[in-house]
């Protein structure tokens, strides 16, 4: 009777971690869609919604240097271009651990590495690498 | 039973990592990227400022989400605080069993690369770009193993 309860009660503790985890991934992926979204959109507002106060964005440049930016000039970067008709993105979620998670956005034209975190239960980007495709 | 059981703990582990991986990429690139990861984690276990300065960009954002009394926060790091962190010893260790460096290249797209390392108390994820033809750790996000 007891083996029965801890097996019963093991099935349902994995059940629940499968759960969960597949819900950490669901919520990353769609937070890298809805960044892509609102990028090629021109939505300011969306994307700062997505993005931690304390974002860090690297751009790998053409020559090798990476261009630093932050929450404000990523905004900014989108407001002044025009909103363009998204591409195929190709979304994955590396990985998720906890309350940090790792994804790629590929867009044909570039790559943006995303990591996140979870604050006060939202997933928020806090780190981007992006850069051209080869 | 107790198979069983260990395969159902063992099961729900995996999942809750979520273990990914590891994307083909050329050799060579490969082989840099796990060379630049393990001067990285392997110079902060020496406590060898050098091999962790040649692992950085200058550009580093290196981040966590902390739970703190008011919530949760995010705190930073730079290359300069690493590095000094590492000359001084902070994570230096030669015992093998707290000497964890397991790394899994995740991805490659031209100059620009993500990977994972699991080390002995956390998880690191790396992004890296390669500038002047040396690939350099440009962001970290990392998360502690539960306790």
């Amino acid at each position: 009777m007891e083996t029965k309860v801890l097996v019963l009660a093991s099935a349902m503790l994995a059940h629940a971690a499968v759960a969960a985890a597949q819900d950490d991934v669901a919520a990353v992926r769609q937070l890298a869609s809805d960044y892509a979204t609102a990028w090629y959109a021109a939505d300011t507002g969306g994307l700062a919604a997505m993005v931690h106060g304390q974002l860090a964005v690297r751009t790998l440049q053409a020559g090798g240097r990476l261009q630093e930016g932050d929450a404000a000039s990523l905004t900014r970067a989108a407001a002044s271009g025009s909103a363009e008709r998204m591409p195929a993105l190709d979304i994955v979620v590396f990985n998720v651990y906890g309350n940090a998670a790792f994804a790629r956005v590929g867009s044909g034209k570039r790559t943006d590495y995303l990591q996140a975190g979870r604050i006060n239960g939202q997933w928020k980007i806090i780190n981007i690498l992006q850069g051209a495709q080869p | 039973m107790k198979t069983l059981l260990n395969m159902l703990f063992a099961g729900t582990l995996g999942v809750v990592a979520q273990g990914a991986g590891a994307a083909p990429c050329a050799p060579a690139d490969c082989k840099a990227l796990d060379a630049v990861a393990r001067d990285y984690i392997e110079g902060w276990y020496d406590g060898n400022a050098a091999r962790m300065r040649n692992a950085l960009s200058p550009q580093l954002a290196k981040r966590n989400v902390a739970q703190g009394a008011d919530g949760a926060r995010v705190e930073e790091m730079g290359a300069d605080g690493l590095i000094y962190y590492t000359g001084k010893g902070a994570g230096a260790t030669r015992d093998p069993a707290l000497r964890r460096a397991d790394v899994t290249v995740l991805d490659v797209s031209g100059d620009m690369a993500a990977v994972k390392l699991v080390a002995q108390d956390w998880v690191d994820y790396l992004a890296l770009a390669r500038i002047d033809g040396q690939w350099k750790i440009v962001t970290v996000v990392w998360e502690l193993h539960p306790r």
